[in-house]
């Protein structure tokens, strides 16, 4: 067993931006807005659409995230890294996003970007059916699957983005994959 | 390398997958894992989720998303987007185990839970087997002291077990057990410990076994949580987590909470409490957006609990939340439902306190109503039924219902209070006169259980003695406001025995003494009042007058006299404990270390956060404390854990506060210093030394006073 944790990371820089951009930002600034968004628009889209699994969804996610990004920059604390602080106000978004759309759907939508071969012809699970499942999840339990399964994130960095402790994030995770198993169990 | 004989949990095969399981735990079960046909199932099922979350693709956004979104702020489109939790948290920590402890837990093959301080008794380190256990299981308690109680022959770790349904905050509160812990070889104490079935929450403190050095993690103490066979903690146990910590620690508080609402949803309690979390640490605007999600959450709550029968404290969260929510219809439905289902609940029994304002005939009736059946003539009620009492203002309803109560009471204080409201009126004094002194008699006799777990014997006697001298005072002050001076001298000279500065006693025995006429008795008494900078100078200004006779020498003289015995006193019990180090937030966003604050100047620190119930009422004393220094060379300094904010400097604005507030972020300093969450004023000297501590911002005051005086007497 190998740990895929680390080469799965998100890409988002871990270097902060220049201070000076992140001060424009917090002033309003549009070509400091739109130079922000060139570097990290593709995780903070990335982020949503896992989340949501919902293209609309994430496009929503991602507008309101920018849109609101310079009022939000008062909150931000310039001796933390941008990045992840930017993950996290992501993630809550997209949760936010998920509660109040998830109701609406009669149907799931694996509305997700097309999906590569599989390699492993033995496997229990296909990213189809991953899909499927996950959109069976609550958004809390479906977040912490997203992120420690997709975006490679230790039980502490997913305590630290929903604002719980590590124990919690833990076994957070361990139901919803207990739930996982269930629905994929149902599903073969 | 030992096997694994039975399956690993559903939680350890997890952690095998996630690579976050300690090393001899991991060995043991890939070893069992490689010859279970079942395990190795499960794990290949962990792997393939992995497998198949790395096979997704990497999109970008469509290209006109951010011409839209540069658009849309262009003509003024704003949003409001969730806050993001501060992190990390620093004050509960899962930590690897010691050494010794992670072999003896992969050859049990249990985890463990690690809590240690951070600070005072020089880290030490309490670990708890199996981490995460279950009512009636027995624990097993590492503890590895740090340098205040290395060396000793055994130990003793005093526990308050608190059961689901417990309210705290009381220190006292829960059933007291102790287990001593036998040194080993490798320097760690060890002790088992038989969980009670009905057990949710422990909080817990070690000390020598003369008890005279403590280790209570720092003021915060140590403490175990009941889990359910998953591993997850007991909604009870989040419940007493989140209310002892509350007073504690915020981020720890929080954490419960939110541990509470996504482990039960279901339950109207910790949303309930968690809106009570929200509302005072949000900003406005995300409250804005938080309330909106209460109401849905409240939505659902109340149509799911509607036709079920859900328990007591579930039908009265229910009642806290629709009132949070302003919701007075569904307020009303739910406190009817309280009423009838459980008319003597805490919260039933509140509200009718909390309405004799509006109806005072109809809350005595709901009390007598109650009294008047046997089986609800219990402590709680009648605690209850006398507050309400009290609250009419009819002395005789206040007096019977004391009488109801002094049989009940099992808390010397409230014991205090039933007497004195009985010594205040003719027909009941003697009664009350005769309770007091039973309780003098017997507060020294109380049993060391009862002592509050971060209270050493020595100041547990320390607060026994000042609870003493100051209940003399009060039996003084009523035998003399009931017109027997000399009954109440003479009580009051037993309080002086006692040998503690109190000002209030000076005051009560000067107006005994000059009511029978003694003035020379009473000049002693004038000149500890004009030596106490925190007795009002108008009243010392008065009183001059009563002893014109007197020549500017006598004054000076009285006065040095009374400065010299004053500084004994206060300073008796000084404390000399170094100041921790910490980095505090200017509101411009600067950082300043405390030393560059305090700049050797004695000052008082102000650990005053005013979210904490009870704070805005202190403004008052704070500018008054502000007038009494000024001109001379001690400072105050506020710290609260409040980030800067317009509410923050509105607040300060409009209270009149001429003084800058520092952020302690993630309360680090406070809760290093053991302050748990109460406003609390420490005393530091110009060598940076905390002197003391204290509830009163007056004895602050009067502590820095004292250390003037004391040093200009050296010099």
């Amino acid at each position: 067993m190998h740990d895929r944790v680390d080469d799965r990371r998100m890409s988002v820089s871990e270097n902060n931006p220049n201070p000076t951009l992140l001060s424009r930002l917090g002033r309003g600034d549009a070509d400091a807005l739109r130079e922000v968004y060139e570097r990290y628009a593709d995780d903070v889209y990335r982020i949503a659409l896992r989340l949501t699994a919902s293209s609309a969804d994430a496009y929503d996610v991602t507008h309101d995230v920018f849109v609101g990004l310079p009022e939000a920059m008062q909150r931000y604390d310039p001796d933390r890294p941008f990045g992840p602080w930017l993950r996290g106000v992501t993630v809550r978004t997209s949760q936010m996003r998920l509660r109040s759309v998830r109701r609406r759907r009669e149907v799931a939508v694996p509305n997700v970007p097309a999906m590569a071969v599989r390699s492993r012809q033995d496997a229990v699970v296909d990213r189809l059916t991953l899909e499927k499942a996950l959109d069976e999840l609550s958004p809390d339990l479906r977040s912490v699957v997203v992120l420690r399964e997709l975006e490679g994130l230790s039980y502490q960095e997913i305590a630290d983005l929903l604002g719980i402790t590590k124990s919690a994030a833990a076994v957070r995770l361990h139901r919803a994959r207990r739930r996982l198993r269930e629905i994929l169990r149902g599903n073969r | 390398m030992i096997a694994m004989k039975r399956h690993p949990s559903w939680r350890d095969l997890n952690r095998l997958a996630d690579h976050e399981l300690e090393a001899g735990a991991r060995r043991a079960a890939l070893e069992h894992v490689a010859s279970c046909p079942r395990c190795s199932g499960t794990v290949s099922l962990l792997n393939d989720l992995r497998e198949a979350g790395r096979d997704m693709r990497h999109p970008s956004p469509p290209k006109d998303l951010l011409e839209d979104i540069l658009r849309n702020r262009s003509q003024g489109l704003r949003t409001i987007l969730p806050a993001v939790p501060p992190s990390p948290r620093p004050a509960r920590r899962f930590l690897p185990a010691v050494a010794a402890a992670a072999v003896m837990a992969s050859l049990a093959g249990l985890a463990t839970l690690t809590l240690t301080s951070e600070a005072g008794a020089g880290a030490s380190e309490l670990t708890v087997q199996p981490a995460n256990p279950m009512p009636g299981e027995e624990i097993r308690l590492l503890y590895r002291p740090g340098a205040l109680l290395a060396g000793e022959t055994a130990l003793r770790l005093r526990l308050r077990l608190r059961r689901p349904e417990t309210e705290p905050p009381r220190a006292t509160l829960g059933t007291y057990d102790e287990v001593i812990l036998s040194p080993r070889a490798d320097g760690l104490y060890v002790g088992s410990f038989q969980l009670p079935p009905d057990f949710a929450y422990a909080a817990m403190a070690v000390e020598n076994l003369s008890g005279d050095r403590l280790d209570d993690r720092d003021g915060r103490l140590w403490d175990v949580r009941a889990h359910a066979d998953d591993g997850a903690p007991l909604a009870g146990a989040l419940r007493q987590n989140f209310l002892v910590l509350q007073n504690r620690s915020w981020p720890d508080a929080r954490d419960a909470v939110h541990e509470m609402t996504f482990l039960y949803p279901d339950s109207a309690e910790g949303w309930s409490m968690q809106l009570a979390y929200d509302e005072t640490t949000r900003p406005p605007a995300e409250m804005a957006v938080s309330l909106a999600g209460h109401r849905e959450h409240f939505r659902r709550l109340d149509r799911q609990l509607e036709d079920a029968e859900p328990s007591a404290d579930e039908i009265a969260a229910m009642v806290r939340y629709a009132q949070a929510l302003g919701d007075a219809e569904a307020f009303d439905r739910w406190l009817d439902r309280l009423e009838s289902r459980a008319p003597t609940h805490r919260l039933a029994l509140s509200y009718r306190v909390a309405g004799v304002g509006s109806d005072q005939v109809d809350a005595e009736q709901y009390f007598e109503t109650l009294w008047s059946v046997e089986e609800h003539r219990t402590l709680t009620v009648c605690r209850a039924g006398y507050s309400a009492a009290e609250a009419t203002g009819d002395a005789s309803l206040a007096q019977e219902w004391a009488l109801r109560c002094l049989p009940l009471s099992d808390d010397h204080r409230f014991t205090r209070d039933l007497a004195l409201t009985l010594v205040a009126y003719e027909e009941t004094r003697e009664r009350g006169i005769r309770e007091i002194r039973t309780l003098l008699d017997h507060v020294n006799e109380r049993p060391d259980e009862e002592r509050p777990l971060h209270e050493t014997p020595e100041e547990a006697l320390r607060e026994s003695r000042s609870f003493q001298a100051a209940l003399r005072v009060r039996l003084g002050e009523q035998l003399l406001d009931s017109g027997a001076p000399v009954s109440a001298i003479l009580e009051l000279d037993a309080a002086e025995h006692f040998e503690l500065w109190l000002p209030d006693l000076y005051r009560v025995r000067l107006e005994a003494l000059l009511s029978i006429g003694d003035e020379d008795a009473a000049r002693s008494d004038f000149h500890r009042l004009d030596a106490d900078l925190t007795y009002p100078r108008e009243s010392v200004d008065s009183l001059r007058r009563l002893f014109a006779s007197l020549t500017r020498d006598e004054l000076l003289d009285g006065r040095r006299q009374a400065e010299s015995e004053m500084i004994q006193r206060v300073l008796a019990d000084d404390m000399l404990r170094g100041l921790p180090p910490a980095n505090l937030r200017t509101s411009t966003g600067q950082l300043r270390t405390l030393e560059s604050l305090l700049s050797g100047r004695p000052t008082i620190l102000l650990l005053w956060d005013r979210r904490v119930f009870g704070s805005p009422d202190e403004v008052a004393n704070v500018i008054r404390a502000g007038d009494l220094l000024a001109g001379g060379p001690g400072q105050l300094l506020w710290i609260t854990s409040e980030p800067d904010s317009e509410s923050l400097q509105s607040f300060v604005r409009k209270s009149g506060l001429d003084l800058p507030a520092y952020h302690d972020r993630g309360s680090a300093l406070a809760t290093t210093l053991g302050e748990w969450g109460v406003r609390d004023y420490f005393v530091i000297d110009g060598t940076g030394r905390i002197r003391t501590r204290t509830h009163s911002l007056m004895e602050a005051v009067r502590h820095l006073e004292v250390l003037r005086l004391g040093s200009r007497d050296t010099a």
